[in-house]
Protein backbone atom coordinates (compact mmCIF):
# COMPACT_ATOMS: atom_id res chain seq x y z
CA UNK A 1 0.00 0.00 0.00
CA UNK A 2 1.44 3.39 -1.13
CA UNK A 3 1.64 6.41 1.34
CA UNK A 4 -1.12 8.07 -0.59
CA UNK A 5 -3.55 4.85 0.34
CA UNK A 6 -2.61 5.04 3.60
CA UNK A 7 -3.76 8.40 4.13
CA UNK A 8 -6.59 7.95 2.05
CA UNK A 9 -7.83 4.75 3.87
CA UNK A 10 -7.29 7.11 7.25
CA UNK A 11 -9.63 10.00 5.60
CA UNK A 12 -12.38 7.65 4.97
CA UNK A 13 -12.10 6.08 8.72
CA UNK A 14 -12.95 9.41 9.65
CA UNK A 15 -15.05 9.96 7.20
CA UNK A 16 -17.35 6.80 7.90
CA UNK A 17 -17.72 8.05 11.45
CA UNK A 18 -18.77 11.45 10.70
CA UNK A 19 -21.08 10.22 7.98
CA UNK A 20 -22.53 8.04 10.81
CA UNK A 21 -22.80 10.75 13.37
CA UNK A 22 -24.81 12.62 10.70
CA UNK A 23 -26.84 10.35 10.60
CA UNK A 24 -27.70 9.65 14.41
CA UNK A 25 -27.96 13.47 14.96
CA UNK A 26 -30.32 14.01 11.25
CA UNK A 27 -27.71 16.69 10.33
CA UNK A 28 -28.53 17.10 7.14
CA UNK A 29 -26.22 20.24 5.90
CA UNK A 30 -23.29 18.08 6.73
CA UNK A 31 -24.88 14.83 4.92
CA UNK A 32 -25.79 17.47 2.02
CA UNK A 33 -21.82 17.78 2.21
CA UNK A 34 -20.85 14.20 2.35
CA UNK A 35 -23.12 13.03 0.17
CA UNK A 36 -22.77 12.84 -3.90
CA UNK A 37 -25.45 14.11 -5.24
CA UNK A 38 -25.66 11.25 -7.42
CA UNK A 39 -26.04 9.40 -4.28
CA UNK A 40 -27.24 5.71 -5.08
CA UNK A 41 -28.77 3.65 -1.75
CA UNK A 42 -30.17 -0.11 -2.01
CA UNK A 43 -31.54 -0.34 1.41
CA UNK A 44 -32.71 -3.47 3.44
CA UNK A 45 -36.05 -2.38 2.05
CA UNK A 46 -34.70 -3.39 -1.37
CA UNK A 47 -35.54 0.45 -2.52
CA UNK A 48 -33.06 2.31 -4.31
CA UNK A 49 -33.01 5.44 -3.00
CA UNK A 50 -31.05 8.91 -4.01
CA UNK A 51 -29.98 11.92 -2.08
CA UNK A 52 -32.80 13.92 -2.29
CA UNK A 53 -35.77 11.62 -0.90
CA UNK A 54 -33.21 11.12 1.90
CA UNK A 55 -32.88 13.79 2.64
CA UNK A 56 -36.38 14.75 2.70
CA UNK A 57 -37.01 11.19 4.83
CA UNK A 58 -34.48 12.74 7.29
CA UNK A 59 -35.75 16.05 7.26
CA UNK A 60 -39.72 15.08 8.16
CA UNK A 61 -38.14 12.45 10.79
CA UNK A 62 -39.52 8.91 8.55
CA UNK A 63 -35.76 8.17 8.36
CA UNK A 64 -34.81 8.36 12.26
CA UNK A 65 -32.16 6.95 14.74
CA UNK A 66 -32.02 6.39 17.99
CA UNK A 67 -28.70 5.06 18.03
CA UNK A 68 -25.89 3.97 15.11
CA UNK A 69 -23.04 2.60 15.25
CA UNK A 70 -20.73 1.84 12.34
CA UNK A 71 -17.61 -1.08 12.53
CA UNK A 72 -15.74 -0.91 8.96
CA UNK A 73 -13.76 -4.32 8.41
CA UNK A 74 -12.46 -3.26 6.05
CA UNK A 75 -11.20 0.04 3.74
CA UNK A 76 -9.71 -0.80 -0.10
CA UNK A 77 -8.49 2.17 -2.21
CA UNK A 78 -8.81 2.17 -5.70
CA UNK A 79 -7.40 5.37 -6.87
CA UNK A 80 -10.14 8.16 -6.82
CA UNK A 81 -12.45 5.39 -5.08
CA UNK A 82 -12.41 3.75 -1.97
CA UNK A 83 -14.77 0.88 -0.82
CA UNK A 84 -15.38 0.50 2.87
CA UNK A 85 -17.26 -2.69 4.13
CA UNK A 86 -18.05 -3.36 7.63
CA UNK A 87 -21.44 -4.14 9.73
CA UNK A 88 -23.50 -1.83 12.10
CA UNK A 89 -25.94 -1.66 14.85
CA UNK A 90 -28.56 1.08 15.16
CA UNK A 91 -31.91 1.53 16.88
CA UNK A 92 -34.47 2.89 14.40
CA UNK A 93 -37.45 5.02 15.45
CA UNK A 94 -40.80 3.44 14.07
CA UNK A 95 -43.73 5.36 15.16
CA UNK A 96 -43.52 4.79 19.39
CA UNK A 97 -41.99 1.48 18.62
CA UNK A 98 -37.69 1.32 18.01
CA UNK A 99 -35.88 -1.52 16.20
CA UNK A 100 -32.42 -2.85 17.04
CA UNK A 101 -31.08 -3.82 13.32
CA UNK A 102 -27.93 -5.30 12.67
CA UNK A 103 -26.85 -4.68 9.06
CA UNK A 104 -23.69 -5.48 6.48
CA UNK A 105 -22.89 -2.74 4.31
CA UNK A 106 -20.58 -1.72 1.74
CA UNK A 107 -19.91 2.36 0.99
CA UNK A 108 -18.25 3.49 -1.69
CA UNK A 109 -16.29 6.95 -1.55
CA UNK A 110 -14.87 8.96 -4.97
CA UNK A 111 -13.07 12.01 -4.96
CA UNK A 112 -14.15 15.13 -6.35
CA UNK A 113 -12.44 18.08 -6.67
CA UNK A 114 -10.41 17.94 -3.73
CA UNK A 115 -13.08 16.69 -1.49
CA UNK A 116 -14.73 12.66 -0.80
CA UNK A 117 -18.07 11.95 -0.95
CA UNK A 118 -20.46 9.10 -0.34
CA UNK A 119 -21.06 7.75 -3.82
CA UNK A 120 -22.82 4.20 -3.71
CA UNK A 121 -23.84 2.29 -0.19
CA UNK A 122 -25.13 -1.20 -0.52
CA UNK A 123 -26.95 -2.20 2.92
CA UNK A 124 -27.67 -6.01 3.86
CA UNK A 125 -29.33 -7.42 6.60
CA UNK A 126 -28.13 -9.93 9.27
CA UNK A 127 -30.46 -9.18 11.93
CA UNK A 128 -33.98 -7.59 12.76
CA UNK A 129 -35.00 -7.72 16.54
CA UNK A 130 -38.81 -7.41 17.32
CA UNK A 131 -39.77 -3.97 18.13
CA UNK A 132 -39.69 -2.45 21.32
CA UNK A 133 -41.79 0.51 22.86
CA UNK A 134 -39.80 3.51 22.55
CA UNK A 135 -38.01 4.17 25.90
CA UNK A 136 -38.16 8.26 26.78
CA UNK A 137 -34.61 9.56 27.49
CA UNK B 1 -54.94 8.65 10.57
CA UNK B 2 -51.92 10.76 10.53
CA UNK B 3 -52.46 14.52 11.82
CA UNK B 4 -51.27 15.47 8.48
CA UNK B 5 -53.68 13.35 6.39
CA UNK B 6 -56.53 14.73 4.65
CA UNK B 7 -59.78 12.59 3.59
CA UNK B 8 -59.17 13.29 -0.32
CA UNK B 9 -55.74 12.24 0.08
CA UNK B 10 -55.22 9.10 -2.26
CA UNK B 11 -55.68 5.64 -0.86
CA UNK B 12 -52.95 3.36 -1.28
CA UNK B 13 -53.02 -0.61 0.05
CA UNK B 14 -49.23 -1.59 0.48
CA UNK B 15 -49.45 -5.76 0.46
CA UNK B 16 -45.98 -6.84 1.48
CA UNK B 17 -44.57 -9.57 3.89
CA UNK B 18 -41.13 -8.21 4.34
CA UNK B 19 -41.83 -5.62 7.49
CA UNK B 20 -38.62 -3.63 6.37
CA UNK B 21 -40.12 -3.09 2.56
CA UNK B 22 -44.01 -2.65 3.84
CA UNK B 23 -42.52 -0.06 6.40
CA UNK B 24 -40.44 1.80 4.11
CA UNK B 25 -42.71 1.92 1.24
CA UNK B 26 -45.29 3.38 3.85
CA UNK B 27 -43.55 5.86 5.34
CA UNK B 28 -42.57 6.97 1.50
CA UNK B 29 -45.87 7.13 0.37
CA UNK B 30 -47.00 8.49 3.50
CA UNK B 31 -44.52 11.43 3.07
CA UNK B 32 -45.85 12.37 -0.58
CA UNK B 33 -49.26 13.05 0.76
CA UNK B 34 -50.96 9.42 0.19
CA UNK B 35 -53.18 7.54 2.54
CA UNK B 36 -50.66 4.48 2.57
CA UNK B 37 -52.43 1.56 4.35
CA UNK B 38 -50.04 -1.67 5.29
CA UNK B 39 -51.14 -5.64 5.25
CA UNK B 40 -48.77 -8.46 5.63
CA UNK B 41 -50.34 -11.32 3.22
CA UNK B 42 -52.93 -11.11 0.67
CA UNK B 43 -55.40 -12.78 3.34
CA UNK B 44 -54.84 -9.27 5.45
CA UNK B 45 -55.15 -7.44 2.26
CA UNK B 46 -58.57 -9.18 1.82
CA UNK B 47 -59.52 -8.52 5.26
CA UNK B 48 -58.98 -5.16 5.33
CA UNK B 49 -60.42 -4.46 1.81
CA UNK B 50 -63.64 -6.30 3.03
CA UNK B 51 -63.84 -3.51 5.60
CA UNK B 52 -62.43 -0.20 4.59
CA UNK B 53 -63.21 2.05 1.84
CA UNK B 54 -61.86 1.25 -1.58
CA UNK B 55 -58.42 2.18 -1.94
CA UNK B 56 -57.22 3.78 -5.22
CA UNK B 57 -54.63 1.94 -6.14
CA UNK B 58 -52.74 -1.80 -4.30
CA UNK B 59 -48.85 -2.47 -4.57
CA UNK B 60 -48.69 -6.06 -4.27
CA UNK B 61 -45.32 -8.37 -3.78
CA UNK B 62 -45.75 -12.12 -5.08
CA UNK B 63 -44.28 -13.99 -2.89
CA UNK B 64 -45.79 -14.01 0.55
CA UNK B 65 -47.05 -16.66 3.13
CA UNK B 66 -50.65 -16.91 3.60
CA UNK B 67 -51.78 -15.74 0.69
CA UNK B 68 -49.25 -15.24 -2.05
CA UNK B 69 -49.68 -12.33 -4.93
CA UNK B 70 -50.87 -14.65 -7.82
CA UNK B 71 -54.20 -15.82 -5.15
CA UNK B 72 -54.80 -12.53 -4.19
CA UNK B 73 -54.75 -11.25 -7.11
CA UNK B 74 -57.36 -13.92 -8.19
CA UNK B 75 -59.57 -13.49 -5.44
CA UNK B 76 -59.52 -9.20 -6.18
CA UNK B 77 -61.01 -9.88 -9.52
CA UNK B 78 -63.64 -12.19 -8.18
CA UNK B 79 -64.95 -9.33 -5.93
CA UNK B 80 -67.23 -7.19 -7.97
CA UNK B 81 -66.05 -4.09 -5.58
CA UNK B 82 -62.88 -4.19 -5.89
CA UNK B 83 -61.85 -5.40 -9.32
CA UNK B 84 -61.16 -2.64 -11.10
CA UNK B 85 -58.65 -1.42 -8.37
CA UNK B 86 -55.26 -0.97 -10.15
CA UNK B 87 -52.61 -3.00 -9.13
CA UNK B 88 -48.82 -2.40 -9.09
CA UNK B 89 -46.49 -5.90 -8.68
CA UNK B 90 -43.47 -5.53 -7.16
CA UNK B 91 -41.45 -8.77 -7.09
CA UNK B 92 -38.04 -10.10 -7.30
CA UNK B 93 -39.25 -12.69 -9.49
CA UNK B 94 -38.29 -11.13 -13.23
CA UNK B 95 -38.62 -14.51 -14.62
CA UNK B 96 -41.79 -15.26 -12.76
CA UNK B 97 -43.64 -12.24 -12.84
CA UNK B 98 -46.80 -13.62 -14.85
CA UNK B 99 -49.85 -12.00 -13.19
CA UNK B 100 -52.39 -9.73 -14.55
CA UNK B 101 -51.22 -6.82 -12.94
CA UNK B 102 -51.11 -2.55 -14.31
CA UNK B 103 -47.39 -2.19 -13.58
CA UNK B 104 -44.78 -5.13 -13.11
CA UNK B 105 -41.46 -3.23 -10.70
CA UNK B 106 -38.94 -5.41 -10.38
CA UNK B 107 -37.51 -5.91 -6.60
CA UNK B 108 -35.00 -3.47 -5.74
CA UNK B 109 -37.61 -1.39 -6.68
CA UNK B 110 -36.45 2.36 -7.85
CA UNK B 111 -38.29 4.52 -5.55
CA UNK B 112 -38.75 7.26 -8.61
CA UNK B 113 -40.12 4.88 -10.84
CA UNK B 114 -42.47 3.62 -7.98
CA UNK B 115 -43.24 7.43 -7.09
CA UNK B 116 -43.95 8.52 -10.84
CA UNK B 117 -45.62 4.81 -11.72
CA UNK B 118 -47.81 5.10 -8.20
CA UNK B 119 -48.52 9.03 -9.54
CA UNK B 120 -50.19 7.68 -12.82
CA UNK B 121 -52.62 5.59 -11.19
CA UNK B 122 -54.12 8.04 -7.91
CA UNK B 123 -56.37 10.87 -8.66
CA UNK B 124 -53.95 13.97 -7.72
CA UNK B 125 -50.67 15.07 -7.99
CA UNK B 126 -48.87 13.78 -4.42
CA UNK B 127 -47.31 16.55 -1.86
CA UNK B 128 -43.86 17.67 -3.54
Amino acid sequence: MSATDALGQREIETLEQREALAMLGADVSTLQTLWADDLIVNSTANLIAGKEILLEMIKSGRLKLRTYERRPVSIVTFGDLVVATGNEVSQLVAGSAMIKTFVSYMNVWTKRTGSWQLLARHVGLIQREKPEPLQQS
Amino acid sequence: MREDEKKDDPRILVVEDDEDAREAMVALLQMKGYRAVPAGNGQEALDYLRRAPVPDLIILDLWMPVMDGWQFRSEQVKDPRLKNVPVIVVTALSDRADVDANEVIIKPVDVNRLLTTVSQYCRREPTQ
